[in-house]
Parts: structure tokens; sequence; C-alpha cells
């Protein structure tokens, strides 16, 4: 059988296209880095007392910016502004963004997306491959700081909560800008954004009922780091999936085996 | 929320308890943040000029604000209706409030557009905007704790995220001045951010002296815990909040705004102050420098009546309705009388025309 | 020659699309091209009124149940649904969610049965397989028509749950801490009653699921 010159291209470039779909995830693995399995002091501890057991995953290294964010939505148009179900989200999702395909302007491309609901924040990390990460994913990487001296720690606390109180929402900054990087070289995990995790509102969230009491509860070892910790997790459990703001942004994890189903 | 059917209305001792379940919900608002007939900016209340009781439709919306509280300092505060302390509300015993609020917090809001006409505060601050109010965003989550209300907290208290809106109804059961302010946890931080002021509720059938006083204000003590940051605002002080050292004890929000624009009467004339302390930590030693206190109703209730009191105890969150009568022409200071108190701000003038 | 290579880029062309199709599935690739036709299914509302409405019609996620079919909750549109969530090897009170359910369902007219379905989804991505749920299914005697004991990406579990408001967080046994809820979707798709915890009267939720099928 004679095949033409030109449905030999045709199929050569579908093949090509088809590799090109796979890229994606592979260009997310290769911002992830690698959080060896560890353990942390959470403010809800399941235990009072115990460290959390946190297995190895990969945390993406820097916040989704606009940029990827849009990449996103060119491939999945029903997550655009336009098309969104209020089911996943509300109005203002993507508010600042000038339409559904233009973020706010050039410089805005490498800054973390933010006004994104939690389940855009989800679909997101499922088409990367992953997902976000758990609420003890996080903390167990925001925990992993190295400082010199408990003073140098205290002193990063009570910034943090001083940070809590006032951000400068005009002040828009790039990820990495911060250059506040965990033991692994995750970057901004503080004074950037508010990020996402997969379980914001865990099931102790119920029985809790945020009142007064809740932050002397939390306050496991009278640190100004659970201080700080605790307003993240008030803050956090107070949301809607669907709410968005211009401070809460999401960056996603990956099992280290493939969490992709078999069919 | 797992409410039982508790919320049908019910009465004991002529009050009204059981009130429905709040409403959260989310709404595109972007109308006047401060709504309400008896509802006005500090140190001015409203005279209510109806008989029997009134169901009041009252909105404060809750966002950030850059504001001044003392000579150079600005910080971005949290508020009710864009000032600290928020918005006075005067209501009478018995009355019924529904009462609104979007957590407006990730919305640039402006109070000082001129024509809003929903409420004597926003026509007041436009033309006195003493803490040189600007807009601001920092989106938190938020509640509403009305003291004045009795209902149940995890109900009608709750937090919510920005952007959403709660509605929930109380009733005035009790006479007083009473605090309100922001629940949700860490609320020694949201307090001391700004978000607290005061519900005046006059008793029905009024104090004995009312028909002889001549000037009526309300005056809030509060305290910030700031120190300066990166910029030229100022930040909240996290170790001076949980140490109790503020950095200013003020009346009415601003460290100088009583000397700037001081309380007014005349040598003769009885002048009543709503007093409260709102804190959130500190305690205060009222006095009036010149001046004995008449009448104290402890709380704002007829029934606590003290005479001839030269300091009022309060502790934070606790206030009282003073009567006192102003002997001379001259200035009077109201004053914190614990000293570390009134030098970092707790101070104020009345300042006293000739007898007329 | 040329046939060879034309064959080799066949087959290529056929693995790779298998690969990036069976990818997309399991990403819970949104964008599904016979969404148009599942909407004129629906005769009562349009699509328009679909989008602002909370319908979990929306939910574009494909389920895989313990016969190996693909299920989606649009399939059951123009009939109630009743949801619920659980895993396989818990032991402490998901049998009593399920057997609850069961009561429920069972506590119906046949003809009611007939009308409706029931989604059990899986918290256990990892361990409750297809396989693993017809073990389970067969186990508990709920492999009926009608009962679909599904799994899907990590994902779009959670996404389900967060929908229906049902918090869970895997322990560092393996084993999940969850929250215990039946949900009902009437014919629109829309949560019309949460039935929570694993104690109570079922008696007002069977006269409404009734109701909703008159």
């Amino acid at each position: 059988m004679k095949l033409s010159f030109n449905t030999y291209h045709k199929l050569t470039a579908i093949l090509g296209i088809l590799l090109a779909i796979q890229l994606p995830v592979l260009h997310a693995q290769d911002h992830a880095i690698m959080i060896p399995e560890g353990s942390f002091h959470s403010v809800l501890p399941e235990i009072v007392g115990e460290p959390h057991q946190v297995d190895a995953f990969k945390l993406d290294e820097t916040a989704v910016t606009n940029r990827e964010y849009l990449e996103f939505l060119k491939e999945n148009p029903e997550w655009q502004r336009s098309s969104i179900p209020s089911l996943y989200a509300g109005s203002d999702y993507l508010r600042h963004w000038k339409d559904d395909l233009n973020p706010e302007n050039e410089e805005s491309l490498n800054r973390p997306v933010t006004r994104v609901s939690w389940f855009a924040a989800n679909a997101y990390c499922g088409w990367q491959g992953g997902r976000l990460p758990s609420l003890n994913e996080w903390e167990y990487a925001a925990q992993a700081m190295d400082f010199d001296s408990n003073l140098e720690a205290n002193r990063f606390s009570s910034n943090l909560i001083g940070w809590y109180s006032a951000v400068d929402t005009k002040v828009k900054s790039d990820v990495g800008s911060t250059g506040i990087e965990n033991r692994y070289g995750v970057e901004d995990l503080f004074g950037l954004i508010m990020e996402w995790v997969e379980d914001f509102k865990p099931p102790i969230a119920d029985d809790i009922s945020l009142d007064c009491g809740t932050v002397g509860r939390m306050q496991g070892d009278a640190s100004v780091y659970s201080y700080a910790m605790s307003i993240r997790y008030i803050t956090r459990m107070s949301f809607k999936p669907t709410s968005s703001t211009g401070m809460l942004g999401f960056r996603c994890a990956y099992d280290l085996n493939s969490n992709k189903m078999e069919i | 929320m797992n409410l039982q059917a508790q919320t049908q209305e019910y009465k004991i001792d002529g009050m009204t308890f059981g009130m429905p379940e709040a409403e959260v919900y989310t709404e595109d608002y972007d109308g006047p943040p401060v709504v309400g007939e008896y509802v006005t900016m500090l140190p001015n209340l409203k005279p209510l000029d109806y008989e029997g009781n009134k169901h009041h439709e009252i909105r404060l919306d809750t966002f950030t604000q850059e504001i001044e509280v003392a000579d150079g300092v600005r910080f971005r505060a949290w508020t009710f209706g864009g000032m600290v302390p928020g918005p006075v509300i005067h209501v009478k015993e018995g009355d019924k409030i529904t009462f609104t609020m979007k957590n407006r917090s990730d919305e640039m809001v402006t109070i000082t557009k001129p024509g809003l006409d929903a409420s004597d505060y926003l026509d007041q601050i436009t033309e006195n905007n003493y803490m040189d109010a600007k807009p601001s965003i920092m989106p938190m989550p938020h509640s509403m704790d009305f003291h004045s209300g009795t209902v149940a907290k995890d109900d009608k208290w709750r937090t919510i995220a920005p952007g959403e809106t709660i509605k929930f109804d109380w009733v005035a059961n009790y006479a007083g001045t009473y605090i309100y302010h922001c629940g949700t946890p860490s609320v020694l931080m949201h307090t001391a951010m700004g978000q607290h002021g005061v519900v005046v509720v006059s008793p029905k059938d009024g104090y004995e002296t009312d028909d002889r006083v001549d000037e009526e204000y309300v005056v809030v003590q509060s305290e910030y815990y700031l120190k300066k940051g990166a910029g030229d605002l100022y930040q909240y002080d996290f170790e001076g909040a949980q140490t109790n050292q503020p950095s200013h004890v003020v009346f009415n929000g601003h460290q100088t705004i009583l000397h700037d624009q001081p309380l007014t009467a005349n040598a003769g004339e009885r002048v009543r102050i709503h007093f409260s302390n709102n804190g959130p930590s500190g305690t205060s030693s009222f006095h009036v420098i010149g001046a004995i206190f008449d009448r104290v109703w402890l709380e704002g209730h007829p029934f606590n009546e003290m005479r001839g009191m030269q300091t009022v105890l309060l502790g934070a969150s606790s206030s009282a309705t003073i009567d006192f009568i102003v002997p001379e022409e001259g200035k009077y200071t109201l004053i914190d009388h614990e000293f570390s108190d009134a030098e970092k701000g707790a101070t104020g003038t009345l300042k006293a025309g000739p007898k007329q | 020659m040329k046939f060879l290579k034309v064959t080799l880029i066949t087959i290529l062309v056929l693995s790779a699309t298998a690969v990036t199709a069976a990818a997309q599935h399991s990403q819970g690739d949104g964008h599904d091209h016979g969404h148009e036709h599942d909407m004129e299914q629906m005769q009562q509302l349009d699509s328009d009124a679909i989008s602002h409405s909370e319908s979990l019609h929306q939910v574009p996620t494909t389920w895989i149940n313990q016969n190996s079919d693909t299920v989606q909750i649009k399939d059951f549109a123009g009939q109630p649904l009743i949801v619920v969530m659980f895993y396989g090897k818990c032991t402490e009170t998901c049998p009593m969610l399920i057997q609850r359910t069961w009561k429920l369902y069972s506590s119906l007219s046949e003809e009611t049965q007939g009308k409706l379905n029931v989604l059990a989804v899986s918290f256990d991505y990892k361990n409750d397989t297809p396989d693993a749920l017809k073990e389970y299914a067969e186990y508990e005697q709920l492999d009926l028509p009608g009962w679909h004991f599904v799994t899907a990406d990590q994902t779009d579990i959670r996404q389900l749950a967060t929908l229906l408001g049902v918090q869970y967080r895997e322990r560092s046994d393996g084993h999940f801490d969850h929250s215990n809820l039946i949900t009902i979707l009437d014919n629109y798709g829309n949560i019309s009653r949460r039935i929570e915890g694993i104690i109570g009267d079922l008696d007002e939720d069977i006269h409404f699921i009734e109701s909703l099928t008159r």
C-alpha cells in the first residue's frame, strides 16, 4: 500500500501533538520538590501532645502563577470566568483579570494566581496529575524552616502575625520574591499568599465552632509560631469551597507514586 | 448547623427570646456600608423620636480602612463601617433589630461618598473625616457579637468568609450601653485591629433626670497595640497585645480627637455621657477633672443607680451612663485616671461656656 | 519498507491516543463533548439555568463501579440519587452507615426502588479498586442493580466530598476520619436532603424520597 508524502507528515504531526499533550504533566513534575517523610507539631493534633507523621510527597516549588493557570484555562474552557458554574465559584472568581483569557497585565504573569475557588484549585492540580496538598502536608512543609536561633524563629513568627494583620495587596509580587524558602527549597510558603489545601476544613472543625477559646486551645507549645499557625488554621477553616480572595492562591502536591488509575 | 426547633419566639418577664436562625448568603451588594436611621458617628447620639417600640433595619459592613489614630500614626485597621470605634447604634429597650453585615474585607469600600443618604453616620464622616479614612483591602474572616443581643453565639455570632453576608434578628431586651465586636478568633487581634463599637439601648421608661439633660454624648475608650511597620504605616504589635502593653489608649479611636474637637456645654448644664470601655484588655478609672458624677447608672441600667462618684472603674466591655453638672465656665478633662493609660492618650476635653 | 513505517507510525499513534485518553479520564477531564446531548434529556431545565444552578449533574467526573462500568451523576438525570461516602477497610462507622443506606433504600416501595440509584463513593482510591469494591459489595450483600460502589481519581473524590459537605482525612495508619452523611439528590441533581449521622429515625426521609418519585 502506498501512502502519499502528505499523509506520512500528517500522521507524524498527530503523533507529535498527542505527545505534546502529555507535556503539562511532565512539566509539573520538574518543578516539584521532594519533601521527605517526617513529623511536625500541629495546633490541631490527632493525639494531644503527639506530632503528626507525614509520608514523603512532592510539592510545587512555587505557588501556581497566572501564566500557568492561563494554560489550564485554555485547555479547560469550562473553568473560564464566563463559563464556570456557580456550583464551583462565586462572582469574585478571577474578577481582577481583564477577561476570560487575559490576566491583569504582562507583569502579573509570574505572580501567584489569586481569586480562585477551592474547586478551581482542585481541578487544576488534578489536571496536572497531582492534587492539592493535605493540610498536614502543607503545614509540615511550612514548619520545615531552619533558623539560626530561637530568637530568630520568634522574630520571624512575630513578623508573620504582623503580615496576617495587614498585607499590602496593592504591592503585588512575583513568586519567589519573598526570599523565604523552607529547608528543601520550597518558596514563599509565607509572605505572599494564603494557600488552599485539600482538607481546609478538617473533621474537627465542626466541634470547634471557631470561638474565642479556639486560639487558646491551639496554643500547644505556647510559642509565637503556634499563634501564627492558629491564625492560619482559623482563616482557612472559615472559607467556603467557592470562596476566593485577592490573597488566596494555591500550589499542588504529587504522590511519589503516580495517582493515575489503571483502566 | 444542627439547631433544634427552638427558634419559636417566646416571652419571659416581658422580654422576647427565640430568634430565627441566622441566614448566611452571598450577594453582590456594593451599596452604602452603614444603613440605619439612628446610627451616628462618635460622639453623637441621635435622639429616639418615636413612641413605643420600633423594628430597625440596620447594616454595618465590615471592611479594612487605613486610618489615622494619632499624629503621624496610620495603620490598616479592620473596621465596622470604616472607623474605629464603629458607628453608634441607638435603640430603645424592647426594639427588634434586623441586622445585616457583609464581609467586604476583600473590597475597596469608600465611606466618604457624599449623598449616600443611608445613615447620619456616613453624612457625618463625609463632613468630618477626622481619621482621614482611606479604603484598603485585607481579606479575613469576620463575625459580629452584639453584647446587647441575647442569642446563641454559634448561630448569630458565626464567622463568615470574605464576600459572604450574614443576616439575623435580635431584640434589645435590656437597657444599657453595650459593646459590639468581632468574635472571630483571635478576638484579641480582631478587637485590637479595630472591630468594636457600642449600641446605646435607652430604657423604655427613661432615667430619672431625663428632662434635665442638656447635652448627651457617647465616649468609648479602647487600646491600640501598634508598632512601626516596614513602610510609613504602623502594624499590629502581637507581643504588645499578648503582654497587655498598648502603644495607645484613646477616647473615640483617636489620641487627640477629643482635644481637637472638644465636647461642649455651658456652666449650670447637666451633661450625660454614655461611657464604654471597649478594651480589648485594659480597665478604665474614668473621671472628669473638675466635676463629680451626680448620677452613675452602671452598665446604663436605670436600676443600677449610684450617686456622687468621683471615678467609675470599668473592666473590659463594661460601661456606665453618667450625669454630671458643669459647675463653671472653663475646661474639664475627661480622663482614665490610670495614668499609664492617660499618658498614652486616654484623655479628652469638655469646653464649657458661660451660664446661660 | 514504507508499509512497515506506516504500520509502526499507526501503532504509535493509536497507543499514544490510548494513553492520552486514559490519562485524561483519570485526571477527570472536564470537557465533555457529550454535554450538549445529555442536556436534551433534561427537558425542564435549559443549559443556561443549569450553569447557574447548584445541580451536581454538572460534575463531569467519570466514576468506575464494582463491575468496571463507567458512571456519571448526570446519567441519573430525571431520577433521585442516594449518595453516600465510605471506605472498604472501615470497621467503625461505615458498616453502620452503609446499613443505614440499605435500610433507607429497602424501606421504599419496590416501585420507588426501581426509580432510583445508589452511588456509594469510596474515599480510599488506593485500595478500593473496582475488584475490591466488587468483593465489598458482595460481602455486604449489596451487589444489586442500581447500587454503584465507585472509585475515581483522588481529586474527583475530594471534589464530590466538598460539594456534599463531607469532611474526611486520611490518618497515618491508612484509615480515614470522616463525617457520616447520606445525601439525596433530586431529579435535577440538586442536593435536596442531607441525613447526618448513623442513628435516628428515617421515617421522614423515606416519605421525602417517595414524594420525589411521584
